[in-house]
């Protein structure tokens, strides 16, 4: 893959998000990201432990996870998951180009798609996610779907069915 | 490829400095995180836009139907759980409130109780004096009035203690919240027990090394789950609404990426084709 390929990954992804908020909530954590890894030589000293060359797509996973939960603990916990994730993505696509660069392998779409994949693996499983909670949040949405309600109707109530209950988890008052 | 060229296009004027790799080495941290089902479901969303991002460019057929999934799974979960008060986060911020109804009761029935234990003859100034400033005040919290009028016998107030004092902790206990005796109802807000979209707060400090491996999360597992075609009729709602709004939102980035990909094919093609036209050689030659 060459450079273009990899920009149009990066600029699609922020193309997708859901609102401007989303965004530039991702421009603020690649900027953070960036100061981090680029930044002030204190900033460097911190992230000493994960500054040295990639030698595998498995390296470059575990450094943009590792600089993800830095920058997490460094926004006192409340850097959000979601935009994160996405800003991990487009460090993971310059992680693979600079360590392609320097000669580790060959970038190819079968690289990045698999790299993905495993980055995707990686961080969910940090974040104390399983499959079964995905498949979970899946089967919930197929239940809402039924009823007609879709990420573009935000304003139409459910009515659930089948396995959620109408009404009574609301509590009426709440 | 420029420093930090793929982070740079889309940041913008960010100033990136040295030529270092992107970070490698081993995790430093392992977070374990509350995680509501609206959490969940947000970051769902986020992957799916990744994922499927990545599989339209990539020619990655799994990424893509799998992201799609992702997509409206997550967006219709998270919508539920945080606007519609559905799932986990309704369900605690109702039972929350209740226990915490049940508590402040029964914090002033507590309260109450132990005041008609006192002797009032000795420690209770007149009853208009202490009253005056509180006038004009709920009960909630505050000793009734009622609570100044000496009880028959001492018995009944160690037995009303009592019964205050069960129904706390039954209160407290039902969803393991801290005691809220004390507090007011009105400090008991949603965000007290809910998260905001995609915003985690880990109930565990983060470990410097993983030391506890969990089940884990895998999109190969996740992928042949929404492939089996059992799991795919039950889920067929969330199919049919994966193909449609895959379709309505991977659209434009799909034909966008498509025709980059053309031009940039072209180009190379233009590029090959001038590179060894004689021309081309000439020009190379000289340059």
């Amino acid at each position: 893959m060459n450079d273009k390929q990899l920009n149009l990954i990066a600029e699609g992804i922020m193309k997708k998000l859901p609102s401007d908020k989303e965004r530039q909530a991702v421009e603020k954590i690649l900027s953070a990201a960036l100061k981090i890894l680029y930044g002030t030589q204190e900033a460097q000293q911190q992230t000493d432990e994960f500054m040295s060359d990639a030698k595998s797509p498995e390296d470059v996973i575990n450094g943009v996870v590792a600089t993800l939960f830095l920058l997490y603990r460094k926004s006192k916990n409340t850097m959000p998951w979601g935009p994160a994730i996405a800003a991990g993505q487009i460090l993971l696509l310059e992680g693979l180009a600079r360590a392609s660069k320097n000669g580790a392998f060959e970038l190819t779409e079968e690289l990045v798609g698999d790299t993905t994949e495993k980055y995707i693996d990686t961080i969910l499983t940090k974040l104390g996610i399983s499959t079964e909670q995905i498949i979970d949040v899946a089967r919930k949405a197929s239940v809402l779907t039924k009823n007609g309600v879709s990420p573009e109707q935000p304003n139409q109530l459910a009515q659930p069915q089948g396995g959620v209950q109408a009404g009574g988890l609301l509590g009426g008052t709440v | 490829m420029p420093a930090a060229a793929v982070v740079a296009g889309v940041v913008g004027a960010v100033s990136t400095g040295g030529a270092a790799a992107a970070a490698v080495g081993a995790l430093a941290t392992a977070g374990t995180a509350a995680l509501t089902v609206g959490s969940v479901a947000s970051i769902a969303t986020f992957v799916g836009s990744v994922t499927t991002v990545v599989g339209a460019v990539t020619g990655n057929n799994k990424l893509l139907k799998v992201g799609a999934i992702l997509g409206v799974a997550g967006g219709v979960t998270s919508m539920a759980a945080n606007s519609l008060k559905l799932f986990g986060e309704g369900q605690t911020l109702s039972a929350a409130v209740n226990a915490a109804n049940a508590a402040n009761a029964a914090n002033a029935a507590y309260s109450a109780s132990i005041a008609q234990s006192i002797p009032l003859g000795e420690f209770v100034t007149p009853k208009e004096s202490f009253m005056e400033p509180l006038a004009g005040r709920s009960a909630g919290g505050l000793l009734p009035e009622s609570a100044f009028i000496p009880p028959s016998t001492t018995a009944q107030a160690a037995q009303a203690a009592q019964a205050a004092q069960a129904a706390q902790q039954t209160a407290n206990s039902s969803l393991n919240l801290a005691p809220v005796v004390d507090k007011s109802l009105s400090s008991v807000t949603e965000n007290s027990f809910t998260n905001t979209a995609g915003i985690l707060t880990p109930t565990v400090n983060a470990p410097t090394t993983p030391s506890v491996e969990t089940p884990g999360f895998s999109f190969q597992k996740l992928s042949e789950f929404f492939t089996d075609k059992n799991n795919y009729t039950q889920l067929m709602a969330l199919g049919a609404a994966a193909s449609s709004y895959g379709k309505a939102s991977m659209e434009e980035p799909l034909i966008e990426a498509q025709t980059n990909l053309y031009n940039t094919r072209a180009d190379i093609a233009r590029q090959n084709m001038y590179n060894s036209s004689a021309a081309g050689r000439l020009y190379g030659a000289t340059k």
